[in-house]
């Protein structure tokens, strides 16, 4: 087996379903995702139709699966918003980077489990409004590097 | 390990819509892999409980297609929460999905799975029950060859 063969080797979370509008109720969280059997998490935000609306993307890590404590972590990103033209990955704050209006567009956002802050083990990702304007899109995430786990992957959102 | 922000190429193959397999059938960007040893479509839904499409896997010999052939892949469900399918192989006849909001279909093809002579590859859907689903088609792409800084475009 190829360890370019995803789909054996990396788990797959539907992080923010894809809907009508999915900055609505802003903030906007995927779901929160538990690092402790996975070295990298990748969030790819995908949009469809919607050339206004915009949106900041934060990573928050999270203390539990509940969020009872955050910390927004630094973290690398790329985007694709011309054809399939990717752009340079771009390290950032915790402050986050700001998605650009157009339509069909992805936004890609990495961090490392040894990037989580305080040792937090969880991390979701976070969608604040900058333009309300209605943008059809989702989240998901992509986890690489797991431990040992034996047949089933164990859930990582419970 | 492989990092997929350096190793892969990622790609909007079939921005989400509303109706994602309405008149069909709609199919993703036509993607070469010339550059490229395996593409992994990754189907999302959302709101749409009723609606159902057959998902199959083309070779093509070029970006239009002129010529198109059915190929076997590999595939995985997962249909509730997180909890993944086991991986699947399908024929060149594909698989139904399944009714039901928020689920998400991964689907494999090597570009040693290609007949000879094709390249490129695409997804796609056929509707089977027609009633709205909200879906998008994610395509990533591994196991490049040497491009240099930039990659090349994989959809011209």
């Amino acid at each position: 087996m190829s360890e370019h063969n995803l789909l054996q080797r990396c788990k797959y979370v539907k992080g923010l379903d894809p809907v009508a509008d999915y900055t609505a109720g802003d903030p906007v969280y995927t779901d929160i995702i538990k690092m402790g059997n996975w070295e990298t998490a990748t969030f790819f935000v995908y949009k469809g139709v919607g050339t206004t609306g915009t949106a900041t993307i934060t990573l928050q890590a999270c203390d539990d699966n509940e969020a009872s404590n955050t910390s927004n972590v630094g973290f690398r990103y790329s985007s694709n918003t011309a054809t399939d033209v990717i752009g340079d990955l771009t390290t950032v704050t915790s402050a986050g980077v700001l998605i650009s209006a157009g339509s069909s567009q992805i936004w890609a956002a990495t961090v490392d489990a040894s990037e989580l802050t305080n040792s937090y083990k969880f991390v979701r990702l976070a969608l604040n409004e900058t333009d309300s304007t209605a943008v059809l899109g989702g989240v998901m995430c992509i986890l690489t590097g797991g431990s040992d786990q034996g047949d089933d992957l164990a859930t990582v959102i419970a | 390990m492989i990092k997929l922000m350096q190793n892969a190429k990622f790609i909007n193959a079939l921005p989400p819509v509303a109706e994602a397999y309405e008149s069909g059938p709609n199919s993703t960007d036509i993607i070469n892999m010339a550059n490229w040893e395996t593409c992994t479509f990754i189907v999302t839904e959302g709101v749409g409980t009723t609606g159902t499409s057959t998902i199959t896997v083309l070779a093509c010999d070029d970006t239009t297609p002129t010529t198109s052939a059915a190929c076997s892949f590999r595939y995985k469900a997962i249909t509730t929460i997180d909890t993944e399918g086991d991986t699947t192989l399908a024929t060149t006849a594909g698989f139904g999905t399944t009714a039901g909001s928020n689920h998400m279909y991964l689907v494999e093809v090597s570009a040693s799975d290609l007949p000879s002579n094709y390249q490129y590859v695409k997804l796609k859907h056929t509707e089977l029950v027609d009633a709205a689903v909200l879906s998008g088609t994610i395509a990533i792409l591994t196991g490049g060859s040497d491009q240099g800084d930039d990659l090349a475009t994989t959809i011209t």
